[in-house]
């Protein structure tokens, strides 16, 4: 009996397992028009433009998305490790840095959208590597039931020198993410010196570093802090979802040095298995007509074609290879102020 | 016929290590910045966070579990099956449970606004989430010692000494081998993670690895960076390896004997037992509230089946590799005990899961089958790789159980290698089952690493509840977590139906 059951098993498990491998190793098979988009953009927005995309060009979306989580090391790292095979045909970055840096290792295609002609050259990869497109800004959500509107923070020197108490701010960990960029960008506003002496100031003062904006967020809008710095997209949400916060851009006055504004990047990998839906996925994002969309779904505060004009946001006027130069340097000294033993 | 075995355990070890270290390879052809990841007095400091966290969480998570799981074998639940309850959060990620206590203190505080001055942060709020986290596993640990202590000679000391003699010089002896394996697990879990502590701003090595990451790109500095942490390891690695070495053999437990503790002991188990509940109804009832409806439920349900989907197809597949692969070399842990050896073969759990699998990633890209990276059979590769060590341990455990005389009789009896294998595995089947299933569920709740290697155009349900958290949709958040959990009820039951069905009628 025993023999008979020893038999059985095996055969079972052996059949039952071979079968398994077999069905679910073949879900990932399949020709189709198909375009791979690896996505740091939030779910819920990016999902919008790619069903856009599916029903004008009939081109299925496959994409891969990053998760904030993650600390944003996801998506360019898997780029990186897929060089040899390359999987992926457009890269669409909700910030700059770490598509400069994928240009930098040599993994980015040339490509000249012509949906990129009316976008402003200084938003261009002068090799045509990368486009950028629309623009968030930083800002301070600020929680309406604790703090008067006489007392709302105006500047972002408010978090290193301000009357505000330490623990009634957030900031995210600024060694990951947006907020990482944004310190190589007040690095490069300030040069390295005083930008490392504005965050001591920052750390001194007893901020609360949090884990990621949309924590910052959470916090600000249950009056856990009275102000959190963080990007628009998670302001509006807090606000969307009523709850007793308003949005503030800091350093607006005529001599301020304005906030700073993340734009998205598009870029085609090298050596794309799909060239020629990718530049059409390309072609599609960057047209007018998706940016605007991108910007009635509050994902973007302005379009770059509107950056010439007068529309009520003062940004940065620090270049975005300058802001790239500094985030080595800014990342090192953001570790040793921020990561330290409680 | 024993040295052909014992080259057989070789040649399985060595695929175990091949397929182990396959990130390393991965990794292999990068520059290495040493000057970003050599030890300073900030690191040291960092790392000593770590343990203290790891090691206070691992003592408070395994007294408590203990007294739990003496709470549940002495009391009502002792022979039911649904005694394992506890394990339905363990597909939810680690980062979305301690959330649901975030949301509690804001939900309380709307009606004590005073409430958010303890606004959570630093050591003792990261200490109080990450044992309620823990908990369920202790317990798991604890119970299975509990249950494989000898009834018998428990029935016998329970006529000459008070029961809490017993518990202290019987229970508590025979049991402390698997207990101290958990521990050394739970330890092992809480050192590596950086989602929980991180959330509650308290700085620890682990995040700090991957800051280094982020900013080098280099998988390497990631590895060399988490040495000291696996050093740090040999200690518990080393109480995991004497407790399953301890392990006592196969007995036959008659039935459970109910023992009647003093007043200490009793409060206890009702604490542990109090907070095991709390540990399953607090999220399920922040879950229920933040989705509101059934209508929004059902919603959840309709965004979320697809991701579920391949959720379950990566658990499964993971799951069958760990089936084939831990055998062997449990064969030969079992003879070893040099902790190094058992250190080495651990070492992808030191690791966060993303960063190893960015090494298998490069690896397979790189090699003539980088086709599988568009299958889901990468991701269940990565799954089944970062938690092989624990499936590993398991099944030691469990070869321990091993009715020894039916295995002489084999060794004697069998003219092949391959009858005494199969007479081995057909023994040991319970033990490969629960280590498959144990990874079928830490996979189902897996992030970092399916993010890494999901083929483009499949999302897994973890990192669907991931990027809708960072939206807000609390509802759906709340939704998909609901969800998640009934799915796990399912597979238990089911896992559960069949064990009934196939070893106990």
């Amino acid at each position: 009996m025993l023999r008979n059951r020893i038999k059985k098993t095996d055969k079972r498990i052996v059949l039952g397992a071979l079968a398994l491998l077999l069905c679910l190793t073949a879900t990932g098979c399949g020709a189709k028009r198909e375009v791979v988009v690896y996505t740091a953009v939030d779910q819920v927005f990016a999902d919008q433009i790619f069903a856009m995309f599916e029903q004008e060009t009939g081109i299925k979306v496959k994409a891969v998305y990053d998760t904030e989580a993650n600390k944003t090391t996801g998506l360019t790292n898997r780029i990186a490790a897929e060089a040899e095979h390359p999987v992926c045909d457009v890269f669409w970055n909700n910030e700059f840095i770490q598509t400069i840096d994928l240009e930098q290792k040599g993994m980015l295609a040339a490509y000249e959208s012509p949906s990129a002609a009316d976008i402003p050259a200084y938003y261009k990869s002068e090799d045509h590597m990368w486009t950028a497109f629309g623009g968030r800004a930083r800002v301070f959500l600020v929680n309406t039931k604790l703090l008067a509107p006489d007392n709302y923070p105006t500047s972002i020197y408010d978090f290193a020198t301000g009357d505000y108490e330490g623990k009634q701010l957030a900031l995210a960990y600024p060694m990951f993410g947006t907020t990482r960029t944004m310190a190589a960008a007040i690095y490069a506003q300030l040069g390295a010196e005083e930008g490392r002496k504005y965050f001591e100031q920052v750390k001194a003062k007893g901020v609360q570093i949090v884990d990621g904006n949309s924590v910052t967020k959470d916090m600000a809008a249950s009056g856990q802090v009275a102000v959190g710095f963080t990007d628009t997209d998670d302001a509006k949400e807090a606000i969307e979802d009523g709850a007793e916060v308003v949005m503030i851009y800091p350093d607006q006055g005529v001599d301020d040095m304005g906030t700073m504004m993340t734009p998205s990047t598009l870029a085609m990998i090298k050596g794309a298995p799909h060239e020629d839906t990718a530049q059409a996925f390309i072609d599609f994002v960057l047209s007018e007509k998706v940016e605007r969309k991108l910007v009635e779904i509050q994902f973007f505060d302005r379009s770059v074609r509107d950056a010439d004009k007068d529309d009520g946001i003062k940004g940065m006027s620090i270049g975005l290879a300058e802001v790239y130069r500094y985030l080595d340097v800014a990342s090192k000294d953001m570790e040793a102020i921020f990561s330290t033993v409680n | 016929m024993e040295q052909r075995r014992n080259a057989t355990k070789y040649v399985g070890l060595l695929l175990y290590c091949c397929i182990l270290f396959l990130p390393f390879a991965g990794i292999l052809g990068q520059r290495a910045d040493l000057s970003s990841v050599l030890p300073n007095a900030r690191r040291l400091g960092l790392l000593a966070n770590s343990i203290t966290l790891g090691s206070v969480v691992t003592v408070l998570t395994t007294v408590l579990g203990f007294f739990a799981a003496l709470g549940i074998a002495n009391g009502r639940l002792a022979q039911k099956w649904y005694r394992y309850f506890f394990l339905l959060f363990l597909a939810i990620p680690y980062y979305v449970y301690a959330l649901s206590w975030m949301i509690l203190i804001r939900f309380l505080s709307g009606f004590r606004p005073s409430l958010l001055k303890y606004s959570m942060q630093g050591l003792p709020s990261c200490l109080f989430v990450e044992v309620m986290t823990y908990l369920p596993l202790a317990v798991l640990f604890c119970l299975a010692a509990i249950e494989m202590t000898e009834s018998r000679s428990t029935e016998m000391a329970l006529v000459f000494q008070k029961p809490e003699t017993v518990l202290q010089k019987q229970l508590l002896p025979q049991s402390l081998p698997l207990v101290a394996s958990g521990m050394g697990c739970i330890f092992l879990l809480s050192v590596t993670d950086f989602s929980v502590p991180s959330m509650f701003q308290y700085n620890t090595y682990t995040l700090e690895i991957y800051s280094v990451y982020s900013r080098t790109g280099s998988a390497l500095d990631a590895w060399i960076m988490a040495l000291p942490v696996a050093l740090v390891l040999l200690l518990p690695l080393s109480l995991v390896q004497r407790g399953i070495r301890r392990i006592p053999g196969q007995q036959k437990n008659p039935g459970r004997i109910r023992m009647h503790y003093a007043f200490p002991i009793r409060a206890a188990m009702k604490l542990g037992l109090g907070l095991l509940a709390l540990q399953a109804v607090v999220p399920l009832l922040v879950f229920l509230v933040q989705t509101g409806s059934a209508k929004t439920l059902w919603r959840s349900f309709l965004m979320i089946r697809e991701q579920l989907l391949v959720s379950v197809e990566v658990a499964l597949l993971a799951s069958v590799l760990t089936f084939f692969l831990i055998g062997l070399p449990a064969a030969f842990l079992e003879r070893c005990r040099s902790p190094l050896v058992w250190m080495l073969l651990s070492l992808p759990m030191v690791l966060p899961g993303a960063i190893l699998a960015m090494g298998l990633l490069s690896i397979v890209n790189k090699s003539v089958f980088h086709a599988v990276g568009s299958t889901v059979l990468l991701p269940a590769l990565g799954c089944a790789l970062h938690y092989l060590p624990f499936a590993l341990l398991l099944l030691m455990a469990c070869r321990k159980r091993v009715d020894v005389k039916k295995l002489e009789m084999a060794a004697v009896m069998s003219t092949s290698g391959s009858r005494y294998r199969r007479m081995e595995r057909t023994l040991l089947l319970p033990g490969y089952l629960c280590a498959s299933c144990l990874v079928f569920f830490l996979s189902l709740g897996e992030e970092g690493i399916e993010l890494v290697l999901m083929p483009p155009g499949m999302e897994t349900a973890s990192v669907k509840i991931y990027n809708y958290l960072h939206y807000g949709a609390s509802e759906y958040v709340a939704g998909f977590c609901l969800i998640t959990v009934l799915l796990m009820l399912a597979a238990e039951c089911l896992i559960l139906w069949l064990i009934r069905r196939r070893f106990y009628r």
